[in-house]
């Protein structure tokens, strides 16, 4: 309530950015159980109203899909905002698109059964746009790794039309998204964070989700959600975790690819030389390929002196 | 003797929840979006209880201030008209096994005709901004007047 009571001194409902905007439904949720009374319900009842049903559409829609795909025994983890369908945070996103993970023998098979069917020509509602992958996390041997989040994943969406993760799967797909540079919409990744680790806490392997970041270069990700969550919300987190993180090494290729916390001078600095060195490593790498393929020039004097 | 008139929610493709004591609804397969309020949103719930019409008569009686056949009336008008927009259908199957356990408290409140708020124009509705463009006091669906 202190939160809420500061945070509307300071905003103006009229001119909010993007990003609050996006966490309006679940912001009324959290008010109506604190039983507030404000002028800006009246429209944040509204805005919740028009989530709800224009979630009910999408996941309509989302219903038909995974029908078609089932037909042709293609079972589907549903990702993103969409499977957040027990959760007390179903109609506190708003579903845009759908992510869906399917195994990669089938991603073919799974994009020309929904081309087939041309699912949207009936549509009347906007377009969904529908990102069919069939990775989740990338390490080596990757079969392995697919293997691994179907084994944990279970069929729990829906009439059992489609596939929920695991929630530690789950939490590490939401930091890793969170924190990918250029990627924009931190706030509700973070607040999806929490909802899944207050809903779910006993739920997750934290030993699995220490061992997979590491695994998976995703330490960085994690370390930042975990302490954003500390540092604001105070979640159930068991107090070896974060510790366990600093400790691990950084990836080259993690430095590249994920943000830092603003506050993580000692990321920063880290962060600051791998992008610097970057382009010498490049060069670097250029280098010694040349030294070890044959120079052409002498492929070219080779076959001038043939042809004489 | 008569059968008891049970209802039930027209699922799958009438969803409903209740949000701060409306209940909003939405018929998928037509597009159409609904709201309850005050007894309409009271009767919802004796028909997600599975009371029979009678029982859902009698609740309201011990609910609200009212003459009985006006009450039986309203309520027998409402779930036919829930029925016509194919948001409630007939079954014989579920019956509450604990009808009428609702616990009278405070004074009772005078009866209103329950109605049924139907928005069929959803796509203009969706493509409204939802804090510049509706009624302050009232939100979404409902558009701001001049």
């Amino acid at each position: 309530m202190q939160a809420w009571d500061c945070w509307q001194s300071l905003i103006d409902i009229e001119n909010l950015d993007p990003s609050s905007n996006i966490l309006l439904p679940q912001l009324y949720k959290n008010l109506l159980i604190h039983d507030v009374k404000h002028p800006y319900m009246a429209r944040l009842k509204g805005i919740y109203r028009r989530n709800w049903y224009a979630n009910q559409l999408r996941l309509k829609d989302l219903k038909i899909i995974l029908s078609y795909l089932k037909d042709d025994e293609i079972d589907v983890i549903i990702l993103g905002k969409a499977s957040f369908g027990s959760y007390p945070i179903e109609n506190c996103r708003s579903i845009d698109s759908f992510r869906l993970l399917v195994q990669e023998k089938y991603l073919e098979k799974a994009n020309q059964k929904l081309t087939a069917v041309n699912w949207q020509e009936d549509d009347p509602t906007p377009k969904t746009l529908i990102h069919l992958q069939g990775h989740l996390f990338w390490a080596i041997p990757q079969d392995h790794i697919d293997n691994l989040v179907w084994h944990n994943a279970t069929p729990d969406w829906s009439d059992r039309l489609g596939w929920r993760l695991s929630v530690t799967d789950q939490f590490l797909d939401s930091c890793t998204r969170t924190f990918f540079k250029g990627h924009s919409q931190q706030i509700y990744g973070i607040a999806d964070a929490m909802i899944l680790i207050q809903n779910s806490s006993n739920d997750i392997d934290w030993m699995r989700l220490v061992s997979q970041a590491q695994r998976y270069q995703m330490i960085l990700p994690v370390r930042n959600m975990l302490i954003i969550l500390q540092n604001i919300l105070k979640p159930s987190v068991p107090n070896w975790v974060l510790p366990a993180l600093w400790q691990m090494p950084i990836a080259h290729a993690e430095w590249l690819s994920y943000k830092i916390l603003a506050d993580d001078k000692r990321s920063f600095w880290q962060s600051t030389y791998t992008h610097s060195v970057r382009p010498l490593n490049y060069f670097g790498t250029k280098l010694r390929e040349l030294k070890q393929t044959p120079f052409p020039g002498r492929q070219v004097l080779k076959s001038l002196l043939k042809v004489r | 003797m008569e059968k008891p008139q049970v209802f039930r929610v027209n699922s799958p493709q009438v969803v409903s929840e209740t949000i701060d004591g409306e209940v909003v609804i939405v018929n998928l397969d037509k597009g159409y979006y609904y709201s309850l309020l005050k007894t309409g949103a009271y009767i919802w719930s004796g028909i997600e209880r599975h009371l029979d019409r009678d029982s859902i008569v009698v609740e309201l009686t011990r609910t609200y201030l009212g003459n009985v056949e006006e009450i039986s009336t309203a309520i027998n008008d409402f779930l036919d008209e829930l029925q016509r927009e194919e948001i409630i259908v007939l079954t014989t199957e579920l019956i509450s096994e604990h009808p009428n356990e609702i616990v009278e408290m405070g004074e009772k409140q005078l009866f209103e005709k329950p109605i049924l708020e139907k928005f069929t124009d959803m796509e203009d509705l969706l493509l409204l901004d939802p804090i510049h463009e509706v009624d302050v006091d009232s939100g979404w669906p409902n558009v701001k007047t001049a």
